[in-house]
């Protein structure tokens, strides 16, 4: 995927500006930044939830810029949510299910949807209301729906977040799996920057809607411009 | 003719199960609760009644004209509220058969206006029009196994499991490949083509129509009610509350005018909403997990 | 043509008050409750029948009746509210929608069982009475409506902006998960909002009674306007109601005068229907968006 120049206004605020990175099969790209600094804005764009003011997104080949989310789903792009949205009404299978209708008949649908919550480690709650489960399990299940669409890329939002440090690893080695063996391309959003330094193989750091670094985990943490947009924010 | 006012009520069950079924697709699945369904009705009634009254034209075709006409005014009226949730398309719902009616009040050459019109009782199947009752408890029953179909292959299938997802968080949904308007429009259409299907029997049934009589706001009362009481988002509930209902309906209609039958139904639409919302079914389920 | 036409505005100007004060408590609940009060017209009914019987009994006018009616019915509301409109607060959007929509269904059968179908109407001295002024005649019933309902609404706005419930009011409105956060007792700012809803059904009541005729179906006929006027004003918003029902109002005499009669019912269902498409949060609507479906 290739991001080129996108802009988002909102109001007088300028949420993503100018940002441009790309993202290759099978590689894993951190993006982080303080809060509010653009990052999910820029994900809705992606994603197809909102629109670009200006600038494009390439994927496999097209101009997928002005696709609206469920054309986006259906060109092959994944992602979850920050504030997790389960689908209640729903078992943990029907869920996955839903994006698995994508591209399969009923029956395969299930059989699929069944083996990626095999795969992420959910098999038990196969049949558990999405409404019932814990905060680990819901990020579990939005990576599983994000996987049912059969992505080429995944846009992982903050998809760690309020995990322990069990639950932190073994998702790693879920997302590292799905970037190295099944050839994804891999977007998270972070703040546990510990757990991002060590997975992605790439780092953006966005400050402001604008991309102020990029580039190899060690050389971007040592980068005066990144310690300064952490510093000048509340995070350590 | 005791047996006879029996075998009405069986008709009537059938037709209301049908109607309330039709009703829960919309409602049950989608989360679109239409409190103007009578309007698909009434002009189903209204179409079929029109042509063959006026136009001696068969009402075979009149229902298909009805199923027309009806699915074609649901998608212009709906379309352009989709985008609007929960209250506010049922608002909107709620306007429909008010115009309807009036629509039928004033369109006297067509309709005959307020004092309504009788279908001449000419019975055949080409009329579709019986002397036996057994006819029209089978055509009913017909019905209600379409309808009952229709919402258990959809239930958790590719388009229920598409409404659930919308209805439930539309943006979950569109990040998965799901496109709202569209399954919103093909449930719409379904449902509203059940509806005027049943408008249609109603009307071959009884022979005669007014504007009151088929746009009426407690057509749309009780077709919730019964969904509501039997289970609402389940195929089965539709049925249950109809056969439930129907009967008791017949027999305080008897004691009681209009507006205190309204009055009960109301109430125990407020009480179901409040101490069982899964109606008789969600109740079954629960008494079978324990 | 155009000669007539200051009459006609102020005409308008008048029923667009009306208007407004059958308006004012559905936008308040709504926003504040994010709920639609689809019995609100039957609230109105009720202060109506209220005022109608305490004139057939005792005699008295209709606008003092409203001393009595008002608490009560704000009381009323307070029920409604402890043991409705509470527990449906976090059920689906459908049964809250058949939870009001039952309580509609409720009082317009009660109505009519206790008091039957017919009409009622109340005489009062000033009934048919109009002023003259410059020329303009003004109805003295719609004059009367017309100024409570802007003293109402003015009322309210600085309730909302001057004491400290009304500005945990309308924080609610505004962002009610913030609110909460704030520390704001959502239980009884809800239910203080849920009754000045209904004792502003109960106001438009009793001013409405001389007006209008009083039967249990009638807020049939204000429903389709009280919601045209709320979503055109923006819900949530009680100045919104005030601009929309007077828009309303004028809107409905002109096309009357100039178009027809049956496109005066028509107008109000066009630009219902309009608004929701072109600008669904209405003219100074902010509250409810996502509820209303805009991202």
């Amino acid at each position: 995927m290739r991001i080129d120049g996108l802009v988002r206004r909102f109001g007088g605020l300028v949420a993503v500006n100018a940002v441009t990175f790309d993202v290759h099969a099978g590689e894993i790209v951190g993006l982080i930044g303080p809060n509010g600094a653009g990052k999910t804005t820029l994900f809705d764009i992606v994603s197809g939830h909102v629109h670009a003011d200006s600038g494009r997104v390439f994927f496999a080949g097209r101009d997928v810029t002005h696709l609206r989310a469920s054309e986006c789903a259906r060109a092959g792009i994944g992602r979850t949510f920050q504030i997790v949205k389960p689908l209640t009404t729903l078992t943990v299978h029907e869920n996955v299910m839903v994006g698995a209708l994508l591209h399969n008949s009923h029956k395969i649908a299930g059989q699929k949807a069944a083996a990626i919550i095999e795969r992420v480690g959910m098999g038990a709650l196969l049949h558990r209301p999405a409404g019932s489960l814990t905060i680990e399990s819901r990020k579990r299940l939005e990576l599983a729906r994000a996987l049912s669409v059969q992505p080429k890329i995944l846009l992982l939002d903050e998809i760690l977040a309020g995990l322990n440090t069990s639950e932190v690893n073994e998702s790693l080695e879920l997302i590292r799996g799905f970037a190295k063996s099944d050839g994804l391309a891999v977007i998270m959003i972070e703040h546990i920057l510990h757990a991002v330094m060590s997975l992605a193989d790439r780092i953006v750091v966005l400050d402001h809607g604008v991309s102020i670094a990029q580039g190899l985990p060690e050389t971007v943490v040592r980068d005066p411009k990144v310690i300064a947009a952490y510093l000048g924010s509340d995070e350590a | 003719m005791i047996n006879d006012y029996y075998l009405n009520i069986v008709v009537m069950t059938f037709v209301w199960a049908a109607l309330s079924g039709s009703w829960n697709l919309m409602a049950g699945y989608g989360g679109l609760v239409s409190l103007g369904h009578s309007a698909f009705f009434g002009i189903g009634a209204y179409t079929t009644a029109v042509l063959y009254a006026n136009y001696g034209i068969s009402p075979w075709i009149g229902l298909v004209v009805g199923i027309g006409l009806t699915t074609a005014t649901a998608v212009l009226i709906s379309w352009p509220c989709f985008r609007l949730r929960g209250a506010f398309f049922s608002l909107v719902t709620m306007v429909f058969p008010i115009v309807m009616e009036i629509l039928a009040n004033n369109w006297t050459p067509l309709t005959r206006g307020p004092s309504g019109i009788a279908l001449p009782f000419r019975p055949g199947l080409d009329n579709f029009m019986f002397n036996s009752r057994w006819s029209y408890i089978l055509a009913a029953f017909a019905l209600v196994v379409i309808v009952y179909g229709t919402t258990r292959w959809m239930h958790r299938g590719r388009l229920g499991l598409y409404l659930i997802a919308v209805r439930d968080d539309q943006h979950a949904a569109e990040s998965m490949g799901v496109h709202p308007v569209k399954v919103k429009l093909l449930v719409t259409t379904i449902s509203a083509a059940l509806t005027s299907a049943g408008g249609f029997l109603y009307a071959q049934y009884i022979l005669f129509l007014d504007p009151p009589s088929v746009f009426s706001i407690n057509i749309s009362v009780q077709i919730a009610l019964f969904s509501l009481i039997g289970g609402l988002g389940t195929p089965f509930g539709p049925i249950v509350g109809s056969v439930l209902m129907t009967p008791l309906d017949g027999v305080l209609s008897q004691f009681l005018g209009g507006g205190p039958r309204l009055l009960i139904y109301g109430s125990v639409l407020l009480a179901v909403v409040l101490v069982a919302p899964h109606g008789v079914v969600g109740a079954f389920k629960k008494w079978r997990q324990t | 043509m155009l000669a007539i036409l200051p009459q006609l505005l102020v005409s308008g100007i008048l029923i667009g008050g009306v208007y407004a004060l059958a308006s004012v408590g559905l936008t308040l609940i709504f926003g504040v409750l994010r709920i639609v009060n689809f019995a609100q017209g039957e609230f109105i009914m009720l202060a109506m029948f209220g005022a109608f019987w305490i004139n057939y009994l005792w005699g008295i006018d209709p606008y003092v009746s409203a001393l009595a009616v008002v608490p009560a019915m704000f009381l009323l509301g307070l029920l409604v509210e402890r043991f409705v409109i509470q527990r449906i607060l976090t059920a689906p959007h459908s049964m809250q929608i058949f939870a009001t929509f039952g309580i509609s269904v409720i009082l317009q059968n009660l109505a009519l069982t206790l008091w039957g179908p017919d009409y009622r109407s109340v005489t009062t001295a000033y009934t048919s009475k109009a002023y003259s002024v410059a020329g303009l005649s003004i109805s003295a019933t719609s004059l009367f409506a017309f100024i409570p309902a802007v003293l109402m609404a003015a009322g309210l706005i600085a309730f909302l902006h001057l004491t400290r419930d009304g500005r945990a009011l309308r924080a609610l409105v505004q962002n009610r998960y913030a609110a909460t956060l704030m520390g704001v007792d959502t239980r009884r700012l809800n239910q203080l909002a849920f009754g000045c809803g209904i004792a502003c059904a109960a106001i438009s009541g009793c001013i409405l009674t001389p007006m209008y005729y009083t039967f249990p179906t009638v807020a049939v006929d204000l429903i389709v306007t009280s919601f045209v006027v709320v979503v055109l004003g923006g819900m949530g918003s009680v100045l919104g109601a005030l601009v929309g029902g007077l828009i309303i109002g004028v809107a409905q005499t002109l096309t009357g005068f100039y178009l027809s009669v049956e496109f005066k019912d028509a107008i109000a269902l066009l630009l219902f229907i309009v608004i929701l498409l072109v600008r669904p949060q209405g003219l100074f609507g902010r509250a409810g968006t996502e509820e209303m479906g805009m991202k």
